[in-house]
């Protein structure tokens, strides 16, 4: 915290804070940056100013904007193993963290990468945003899929947010 | 030599001190002002857009006279680079309104404010931190 004196106050057993009370009168305009607690002061006519510095932090939030076809099951392509599921979007009012962690809910499926954008998330790795925004293509590979190539499969991905 | 003329001198001004004081109370001239205020000054006040009113603890203002009072205010972004529009619309002390205005201060007849320290905010673009620092200007009676 900033400490901003103007003035010291008052110990009248101190010979050197003496000075400082006659000063003080004679200046007209006395002038003390104090913390929590009491103050104590004459009221110069020229006024006497208190001030007091208040710390004000905003709480952090996280807005998520997602984009997909929810009536179809996601296309995944076979011959790279990869699949785009929409646009994603994460916005917050201040720099965050995020952590993905993709669980499949079927056997056989392995992800072996995620990329919002340009950016890619590593499983349960902590990933800075410091520009505060997060969005581009939600992008899956796989490292393993199943054999039958027409079955359906869900994966459970939980996105993490934490404070920078 | 020194010894005694410091110890001397630490003598005559703690008398010559006692004696301006007692000139000053019987004169009428010393009216004092006495603040109490606690609240957790570690803390950061956390708030949101929606935020309209903070409270900041109790306080308790009096003084030997009666006085006038009014407070001014600066809002001091985190982030030195942004232009925050924040205002603040009012002050209160319990259910008294402390003047922002210095031109017409407030006047405090029965000499003491009391009540839990209010502040109303207008956040006029987007939010981020800042500290605020709040002065209260005190004044004698007339």
């Amino acid at each position: 915290m900033r400490c901003i004196t103007l003035s010291t106050f008052i110990n009248i057993d101190n010979a050197e804070n003496f000075q400082c009370l006659i000063f003080l009168i004679v200046l007209g305009i006395s002038s003390v940056l104090l913390a929590s607690g009491t103050f104590y002061a004459v009221i110069d006519s020229g006024g006497t100013t208190w001030s007091q510095i208040l710390t004000f932090t905003v709480k952090q939030n996280i807005r998520i904007d997602w984009n997909y076809d929810e009536t179809n099951p996601v296309p995944v392509d076979t011959t790279t193993n990869d699949a785009i599921i929409g646009y994603l979007g994460f916005t917050s009012n201040k720099a965050f963290k995020v952590v993905v962690n993709p669980i499949p809910l079927a056997q056989n499926v392995q992800v072996e990468e995620i990329k919002i954008g340009n950016t890619s998330l590593v499983t349960n790795q902590v990933v800075l945003i410091v520009g505060k925004q997060l969005y581009g293509n939600l992008y899956f590979k796989f490292s393993q899929l199943p054999q039958d190539e027409n079955s359906e499969f869900s994966i459970l991905v939980e996105f993490t947010f934490l404070p920078f | 030599m020194y010894n005694f003329f410091s110890f001397f001198f630490s003598i005559s001004s703690k008398v010559f001190c006692f004696v301006i004081l007692l000139f000053l109370l019987h004169s009428g001239f010393a009216q004092t002002i006495f603040i109490e205020w606690y609240y957790d000054e570690n803390a950061a006040i956390e708030i949101t857009e929606q935020t309209r009113t903070v409270s900041i603890g109790t306080i308790y203002i009096y003084s030997n006279d009666k006085f006038r009072v009014y407070s001014t205010y600066q809002i001091v972004p985190k982030n030195e680079n942004e232009n925050l529009q924040i205002q603040v619309t009012s002050i209160k002390i319990g259910k008294t309104s402390v003047s922002l205005n210095p031109s017409a201060p407030t006047r405090v007849t029965n000499k003491w404010l009391y009540g839990t320290l209010s502040i109303d905010f207008l956040f006029l673009s987007t939010l981020s931190d800042f500290s605020l620092i709040l002065s209260f200007v005190f004044l004698p009676p007339f």
